[in-house]
């Protein structure tokens, strides 16, 4: 009777993974080719993060030329950047981070309400994200650091400013996949869309504590 | 003086730019690596399954 038992649960775990064809041997496998290790999507995403990772490094390696060859930092007459804010707001921008990877696992569980509510909180915090750094720039703005007023406001703005462009791209993504997981698109389990769209996310959050060290603490 | 920080920044900054790409490969490398690994054992304990499925037919 466990026997049986044990068999009928495993049979439903099979189902999913082979065809009922090939699964049973009620005929001969039809000839298909074995699903790829990793998707064309999630490599095609990886080369194009690889592909961002240097284009921030181009702009790193500017700012340190900067930044080494300068014996005051900041420049002369140049306003000091808002740390502890900045600081707070890294925080919430990890925490968009979790928010993230525990929606990747509802979506891996097919539990729907919970992925759509994991992403809205990622897609909340994000907001918050922007809209902390959205004030504080308005803020160096009325201070006097803008793009033209020197070398420092310049790789500022170039930095933090693109890295914003990326947190506002990702989170328009967060949002589509949100707006599709309340439609059902990942009920059957298809998570490549949600898995990228957390590769991407991370990428930024992952990103930021380097930019936040480098420019505002360095 | 002042040439020789500039010459320092730029010395660290080749260095930086240099490794880049090298550590970029190595990460991307690192977690294809990473999956295919997890993958081959998600499907060996497929296989694992399928065996036990098929003992219990019998």
């Amino acid at each position: 009777m466990a026997r049986e038992a044990t068999a009928g649960i495993l049979r439903e775990d099979v189902a999913e993974a082979v065809s009922p064809v090939s699964a049973f041997g009620e005929g001969p496998p039809p000839p298909s080719r074995p699903e790829p290790v990793i998707s064309n999507a999630r490599l095609g995403l990886m080369m194009f993060i690889g592909a961002e990772v240097m284009f921030f490094a181009g702009l790193i390696g500017a700012f340190l030329v900067l930044r080494l060859s300068s014996e005051v930092w900041p420049p002369v007459g140049q306003p000091r950047l808002p740390v502890w804010i900045t600081g707070f707001n890294t925080l919430v921008l990890l925490a968009s981070g979790v928010a993230m990877h525990r929606a990747w696992l509802a979506a891996a569980a097919r539990e729907q309400v919970r992925l759509s509510g994991w992403l809205l909180v990622t897609a909340v915090l994000g907001a918050v994200f922007l809209t902390i750094q959205g004030y504080e720039w308005v803020r160096l703005i009325g201070f006097g650091l803008t793009m033209r007023s020197g070398l420092y406001g310049s790789t500022f703005y170039a930095l933090i400013g693109l890295h914003g462009l990326h947190v506002l791209g990702a989170l328009v993504w967060v949002g589509v996949v949100w707006r599709l997981a309340r439609r059902g698109r990942y009920a059957a389990g298809r998570t490549v869309g949600v898995e990228t769209c957390k590769m991407y996310w991370l990428f930024v959050v992952a990103l930021w504590p380097v930019l936040y060290g480098l420019v505002y603490l360095y | 003086m002042e040439t020789e920080r500039i010459a320092e920044a730029f010395n660290w900054t080749v260095v930086f730019l240099m490794a880049m790409p090298y550590l970029t490969l190595a990460g991307c490398l690192g977690w294809i690596v990473y999956r295919y690994t997890r993958a081959q054992k998600t499907r060996e304990d497929r296989r694992t399954r399928l065996h036990i499925v098929r003992k219990g037919e019998c």
